[in-house]
């Protein structure tokens, strides 16, 4: 029923793709991260709780088509629907049953509930395609909220000595996270521009996300002191960030775990946080689905197929662009979208 | 020990010296504990336990534990580039149901420095299953003796003049003497003139380790003694310029708590001595629970003072009239000990006797009827022993008594939370009664991986019932328990 083509996941009966990384007629996309919502398909097929962002990053002109969680339609014979995956707000699995075979493709995701994004729901099928950016055993998570009063101590502690917390978070999924759960009586949060933007598309479907952006004219005159900023990574460093006098900046990712990556990131203080699957979210995941086989994409594929071989699991690897970064062994700098 | 393992963890991620002596200082003065912070800035100059284990068998242990090829591990091992980090991140657990102390810790290292394998496993794995990730990869190199971090000495004397606002020159003095964290107390490092706390400052306990049985052998009653071991609260009675002070092994102090002695306070001169505290009642001691329940109250009534009496059972003179003796033999000390003991001659008070034995038969015989006399082992110890914390740990010893064994039906085994899904570990057991089965027991600990592995093969192929995590076992296993 499906097909790894070098242009993406193909779906043979439906004619579609998948998240496709190459142009093609017809899209579905699982999220709208821009490793998996590219630009210059014909027609894009989604959920409808990502479309305004998608229209935002793509632009408003592309043609796309939005259905609801649950909600099943037909594409020449295949019965397509999707399924939350708990991995930012609009993320999708998408599930695709054709002549009572059924795939799901998992796109990204994590099981535990950020309070924000619709929480994931495990789906079941005979092939499963999962992601593996965090495949390894020693990706574990702490609960969010043992995090998340982690970098609620740090910020007091900093708004305590008149200093200013820099948080490098990506702009579509852990900017809205963090903001959505650290506590506000702390002090005031700001926002860069680039999260800003998104924001403003999220409060005009119904998420009720604190303003606090910072105009140029702010940055020159406003004192921060006490008050937290959240930035995409790229931002921090610059001279963007140089205006708020004495700061402290954290980094917040899944790959904060390690050391190493630590040093090699120059982020003394990382505090471990992802919008991806742990270890052991993955394994409870593949289990979930009671899928006999398994293909691995995105992160770790040759080494979580073989572990789940070991596990007498039929298990490949997607011979796709993304597999492959990381079978060298070598830390991917990948981003944690 | 997780203060400690979070500043490590920022201090291995920085260069910047500022920010190395703020965040020293910040560690020195939100830890509370003065034996940690000692041994703290000790581990930061250098000083270390003896490492105890190779990283080898760790990696063994890890993939047993977390029920991994070792392939696997390897791979994850090449990111991290750190055994101690790898196991940290694979182990950990997510509960924390511990609040030991570093050098808490650092002591259950040093206690098991000679042990066997199986005795150090156990401890490795009370750490992994017990401390979050950054404290087990603390942990894990303290074990293994690899701590190792690079802070040049004037960035730790800059952060505890920070701290304690001291002279740079009298800390770095201090701090370049020859001093081992275990002997010495932080008010004796850095609070150079003031005497008023050194009142009530206890000596570094002694470290009693447990002996294995091939030792046993070399004991002769020529140059040992045998005294019983107590289940109590270990603690020195501090009189100084005849004031009275009790601390604990942790440092707690809790005078207040026994007033039972404060008639110490008069007339038989400044002393410490080392013991342990019991309730007795009757010729022995009763159940050392009863003793801290009543410790942990905050008012005390007379019938509770009458049905639980707190007794010291003296075992060392460690000062007299302000004279520090630990270096003097043990043979001196007790001699010293009981003219003390006939001068105070109270009933709270008791002089832990010697036990006369001949051969290491009888030294046998005495053990085994240590439950009579209401003690859980013998203590021997060198005649010539001095009393020293950090050393010498042949010098004293702990026999315990055999644990009891029981045989018990194991009624339900729960999946492991830790290994996986695979495998079994906490089991529930029961005792027959009539026809019925009552549950008594859990169990979660005490056996080896290739035990876990057997039992896990064998419950698969037994069950009769599984619901959510557990699975509900006929009754034809009956394992034997030790309590
Ligand atoms: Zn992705
Ligand atoms: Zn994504």
């Amino acid at each position: 029923m499906v097909r790894f083509t070098d242009k993406g996941i193909y779906c043979i009966p439906g004619d579609f793709y998948i998240d496709p990384w190459r142009r093609v007629d017809k899209a579905v996309i699982t999220h709208a991260h821009s490793d998996h919502a590219r630009s210059g398909h014909s027609q894009y097929i989604t959920v409808k709780e990502s479309i305004p962002i998608m229209k935002f990053r793509l632009g408003s002109f592309i043609k796309v088509c939005g259905y609801s969680y649950g909600e099943s339609f037909t594409i020449r014979g295949v019965k397509v629907s999707f399924h939350p995956a708990g991995h930012i707000i609009g993320s999708a699995q998408v599930r695709l049953e054709y002549k009572g075979e059924i795939w799901v493709v998992s796109g990204d995701y994590k099981l535990e509930n950020d309070g924000i994004s619709e929480p994931f729901e495990p789906v079941k099928c005979h092939t499963f395609i999962t992601e593996s950016t965090f495949g390894l055993p020693i990706f574990r998570w702490q609960p969010q909220q043992n995090v998340i009063s982690d970098i609620n101590q740090w910020w007091k502690s900093n708004a305590e000595n008149g200093i200013v917390s820099v948080i490098a978070a990506y702009s579509l999924g852990k900017a809205q996270r963090l903001l959505y759960n650290l506590d506000l009586s702390i002090g005031q949060i700001y926002t860069h521009a680039a999260i800003e933007n998104i924001h403003n598309i999220l409060r005009l479907q119904g998420y009720k996300l604190v303003e606090g952006h910072i105009s140029e004219n702010k940055l020159k005159t406003q004192n921060f002191t006490g008050s937290l900023v959240l930035a995409p990574p790229a931002a921090i460093g610059s001279a963007w960030t140089e205006k708020f006098g004495i700061f402290e900046e954290a980094t917040v990712s899944g790959w904060m775990a390690v050391k190493s990556i630590r040093k090699k990131r120059n982020a003394t203080r990382g505090f471990v946080l992802s919008d991806h699957a742990d270890w052991e979210g993955l394994n409870s995941a593949i289990q979930f689905t009671g899928a006999d086989k398994i293909y691995v994409t995105h992160g770790y594929s040759e080494i979580y197929a073989k572990f789940l071989r070991e596990e007498r699991y039929d298990a490949d690897v997607v011979k796709t662009e993304f597999s492959g970064d990381d079978e060298s062994g070598l830390i991917s700098e990948r981003m944690d979208e | 020990m997780k203060t400690f393992s979070e500043m490590i963890r920022l201090l291995e991620g920085t260069s910047d010296s500022i920010q190395k002596i703020n965040l020293i200082s910040g560690y020195l003065t939100s830890e509370k504990n003065d034996k940690d912070r000692v041994w703290a800035i000790g581990l930061l100059l250098g000083i270390r336990p003896t490492g105890i284990i190779p990283v080898k068998k760790m990696r063994q242990w890890c993939i047993g534990h977390v029920g991994i090829p070792i392939w696997l591990y390897d791979f994850s091992h090449q990111i991290t580039g750190d055994h101690a980090e790898t196991i940290g991140l694979m182990v950990a657990s997510e509960v924390q149901n511990n609040n030991l102390y570093l050098h808490n810790w650092i002591e259950k290292i040093q206690q098991v420095q000679k042990a066997q394998d199986d005795q150090i496993r156990e401890l490795v794995m009370h750490a992994w299953s017990s401390l979050e990730n950054d404290s087990v990869y603390i942990f894990n190199k303290l074990i293994t003796g690899q701590f190792r971090i690079k802070i040049s000495k004037n960035i730790i004397v800059e952060a505890v003049c920070k701290t304690t606002g001291q002279d740079i020159n009298a800390v770095s003095y201090h701090l370049m003497k020859d001093w081992h964290p275990d002997q010495i107390y932080w008010q004796q490092l850095f609070n150079f003139e003031n005497s008023e706390s050194r009142i009530s400052n206890p000596y570094p306990f002694s470290k009693i380790y447990a002996i294995h049985s091939e030792e046993v052998e070399t004991i002769t009653p020529e140059q040992w003694v045998a005294l019983w071991l107590w289940d109590g609260i270990r603690c020195q009675l501090i009189v100084r310029k005849g004031e009275i002070h009790i601390r604990t092994m942790g440092e707690e102090l809790i005078t207040n708590k026994l007033p039972e002695f404060g008639f110490l306070q008069g007339g038989y001169g400044d002393f410490v001595i080392e013991g342990v505290m019991v309730s007795w009642i009757g010729d022995k001691p009763i159940d050392s629970e009863k003793l801290l329940a009543r410790m942990s109250r905050k008012y005390i009534t007379k019938k509770v003072f009458q049905s639980i009496p707190a007794v010291f059972i003296a075992e060392d003179l460690l000062e007299e009239e302000m004279a520090d003796i630990r270096f003097e033999s043990y043979e001196e000390r007790r001699s010293r000990l009981k003219n003390l003991m006939a001068r105070i001659n109270n009933p709270n008070v008791l002089l832990s006797p010697l036990i006369e034995f001949n051969d290491r038969f009888a030294l046998a015989y005495h053990r085994n009827k240590a439950r009579e006399t209401g003690a859980i082992g013998l203590i021997l110890k060198k005649k010539t022993a001095k009393q020293r914390a950090d050393i010498v740990p042949e010098e004293i010893w702990e026999w315990k008594n055999e644990p009891y064994t029981i045989d018990a039906v194991l009624i339900y085994a729960h999946r492991s939370l830790i290994r996986g899904n695979h495998f079994f570990s906490d089991f529930t057991f029961a005792l027959w009664d009539g026809d019925n089965l009552i549950p008594v027991a859990k169990a979660f600990s005490g056996l080896g991986d290739d035990e876990i592995i057997e039992i896990s093969a064998w419950i698969k192929s037994h069950k009769i019932e599984s619901f959510g995590p557990c699975g509900e076992c006929p009754s034809g296993l009956s394992i034997r328990t030790f309590i």
